[in-house]
């Protein structure tokens, strides 16, 4: 897991100016509230008195209030009210504050940027090229969970030669045309991507399809940005393709909180946006079944300890940005972190911590660049 | 006494033998010292004369939490999370001058503890309002203290004559596990009939602190307070972990981080009085984190 990235935290109907909503992302809680200008904002969720979870309180006048002593704490963070103090013109004082998070809120998802990057030097949030783009039609934000490690969730995306065991009823023959034409993975700043072509997955499956959009051969590819996005194209025919965004949360070391937000050019009438998330959601479940079983549970940490072929292209590229990423000293040390679960809280650290010193949480221990 | 497997009359060995603690009825309460000081070393059970006074009913709880035993001792001795923790006992904020009254702390020997002054809502039972003669807002003379690292007391002064008191013995399963069997006292609506009454509003008000408290992280205090944020409201704690500290330097506490990594391996045992004198045992003695004072001699 690493900071540094932009991180979906709740899903835009979740977050309101009344009831705080709690989420563990990277191992560590936070708490989303709106204030009343509709403003989203993330904090860290522990409050920095005794350790009580702000995102089990309440929100007032623009601020989150602690449910065990009403400490409250702006959108900056900031403590702005502590009740107990004897004098009433006593301000809190300046150590008083809780980590705040960037905010970004797109496609009906409210992501935060978890880490203390200034802004000119953050990666960017994956973009949904197509999203309210003419043609295109946006199914409704599916967020699912997963008992498993993100990465391995993400490799699971960037692998086409799965498809064709693991998702029978979908995939055609894929592996003959992947020894032929193994991937070609093109490298970006923040992530790579690839397109291979094999038969057409929905052939046996008329009911979904038109006439027109059957064709034999059909371009599929997916890739990520960062560690945590990506995206998966099917291209049917010219006019029939699905641009698919799975946005990735890492609630701990064992669980995936996954947002998914379906684009397509084709069977565009709305009664077919519950069926097409039924559909999604059964190859999900056939992936799902697979990932939870992997042993280990996370990705080994060198590529000798799995034999890798020419089709596991996609994952090789995004282990090599991953241990980019850790050479920057941005991968959470998960060994301190375990040892020291229960007896201490750690925060992500934020942006302000470059600007302003004496925070009373430590930052989460990383594994030295 | 008898080891089957060795026929009947074959002679036990001296090493066949497990760990017995010394035992104490009180309470209702079978109560067990866990450790090896001599009789004339060992802490008291906590005394609460209300117990034994026919002015006095008392009833019995028993909860179990998902939480580590000392978040719970340190929320009885916070003066300042009634307030917002229990809408049943504060104004969750809602009265301008609200603050938390200085704490003057008065120690024993084995713990510390305060009262003071508290603005609280009308009771919301009728029957408990003119049982208790306080008919709306008033002020609350309440405290709360600690006995030993798991034991607290708690009084509630509603009016001059309408009296709470409780103690909860907690039993730290494990780490993060804490069971606590409370007794709580009233010296009026001593009649029977009424216990219903107060158990349903003490399993609420408790339900409050639960919600509160399972949720906290990390799961234990800090070990060092400036992982915290502390104020004069929690003078209390400070104190209660300024005497666990004692006990700690006594060499008294468990080394968690060592039997957490023996789990599986290594069953432990709880020392008791008799190691001082015998030596043999199977179980190796839990392990404790070295204490950085004298030993304390065995006696006997």
């Amino acid at each position: 897991m690493y900071i540094n990235f932009w991180y979906p935290i709740a899903t835009s109907d979740e977050v309101n100016n009344k009831k705080p909503f709690r989420a563990q992302v990277l191992g560590a809680y936070f708490v989303a509230f709106r204030d009343d200008a509709g403003g989203a904002h993330v904090l860290s969720d522990v409050c920095i008195h005794r350790g009580g979870a702000l995102g089990k309180g309440w929100v007032r006048d623009n601020t989150v209030v602690c449910p065990y002593h009403g400490w409250r704490f702006g959108g900056d963070g900031q403590c702005t009210h502590i009740p107990s103090l004897v004098d009433e013109q006593d301000k809190p004082p300046a150590r008083a504050k809780v980590d705040s998070y960037p905010v970004q809120e797109k496609y009906g998802i409210v992501f935060a940027f978890l880490g203390d990057l200034p802004e000119s030097e953050r990666p960017p949030l994956l973009e949904v090229e197509e999203y309210e783009q003419d043609g295109w039609r946006a199914n409704n934000l599916t967020v699912f969970e997963v008992n498993a490690f993100y990465e391995r969730s993400m490799e699971n995306g960037l692998d086409p030669s799965h498809n064709e065991f693991v998702h029978p009823a979908q995939g055609g023959p894929v592996v003959p045309d992947l020894r032929k034409h193994p991937p070609v993975v093109e490298d970006n700043p923040w992530g790579s991507r690839f397109l291979v072509t094999f038969a057409n997955p929905l052939e046996n499956k008329p009911e979904l399809m038109t006439a027109k959009h059957l064709v034999s051969d059909v371009t599929a590819g997916s890739g990520h940005v960062g560690p945590n996005g990506m995206i998966t194209w099917i291209k049917l025919s010219a006019d029939s393709m699905f641009s698919q965004y799975f946005f990735e949360a890492p609630v701990n070391e064992s669980l995936t909180r996954i947002f998914f937000v379906s684009m397509r050019t084709f069977m565009l009438e709305p009664e077919m946006d519950d069926r097409l998330t039924k559909l999604n959601l059964l190859i999900a479940q056939e992936d799902i079944d697979i990932l939870e079983e992997l042993d280990p549970v996370r990705t080994p940490d060198s590529n000798n300890e799995e034999v890798l072929v020419p089709s596991d292209g996609g994952v090789i590229h995004y282990r090599k940005y991953l241990a980019g990423w850790r050479a920057r000293g941005w991968r959470i040390d998960l060994k301190t972190l375990r040892a020291e679960r229960g007896d201490r809280a750690y925060a992500i650290p934020s942006p302000a911590r470059r600007t302003s010193r004496n925070w009373v949480l430590k930052s989460v221990p990383l594994l030295s660049s | 006494v008898r080891l089957p497997s060795l026929g009947p009359d074959a002679k036990i060995p001296d090493r066949t033998r497990v760990d017995a603690y010394p035992v104490e009825e009180r309470y209702g309460l079978v109560h067990v010292f866990l450790g090896d000081l001599s009789e004339a070393e060992r802490p008291p059970i906590f005394s609460a004369p209300e117990y034994d006074d026919p002015d006095w009913q008392f009833i019995a709880l028993n909860l179990e939490w998902k939480i580590d035993y000392k978040r719970s001792v340190e929320n009885t001795m916070d003066p300042a999370h009634n307030e917002f923790t229990h809408p049943t006992h504060g104004f969750m904020g809602a009265k301008a001058d609200y603050t938390c009254d200085e704490i003057v702390l008065e120690d024993t020997e084995w713990g510390t503890g305060f009262m003071n002054a508290m603005k609280s809502p009308p009771l919301p039972q009728r029957e408990m309002r003119e049982g208790s003669g306080r008919e709306g807002d008033g002020i609350t003379y309440a405290g709360s203290g600690n006995h030993g690292p798991n034991v607290t007391w708690t009084h509630i002064h509603i009016s001059d004559q309408a009296w709470f008191h409780g103690v909860a013995f907690h039993t730290p399963v494990h780490e993060k596990l804490d069971r606590m069997y409370g007794i709580f006292g009233r010296n009026f609506m001593q009649d029977s009939k009424y216990d219903k009454t107060f158990e349903d509003r003490s399993l609420y008000v408790a339900e409050q602190d639960r919600n509160v408290l399972e949720p906290m992280e990390p799961i234990r205090s800090p070990r060092r307070n400036a992982h915290e944020f502390l104020l004069p409201a929690d003078k209390a704690i400070k104190r209660y972990r300024e005497y666990c500290q004692d006990w700690e330097d006594n060499g008294w506490r468990l080394d968690i981080n060592k039997i957490r990594a023996d789990k599986d391996e290594i069953a432990y045992a709880i020392p008791s009085p008799v190691r001082r004198r015998t030596k043999g045992w199977v179980m190796p003695a839990v392990p404790l984190l070295k204490g950085n004072k004298p030993a304390v001699k065995a006696v006997g």
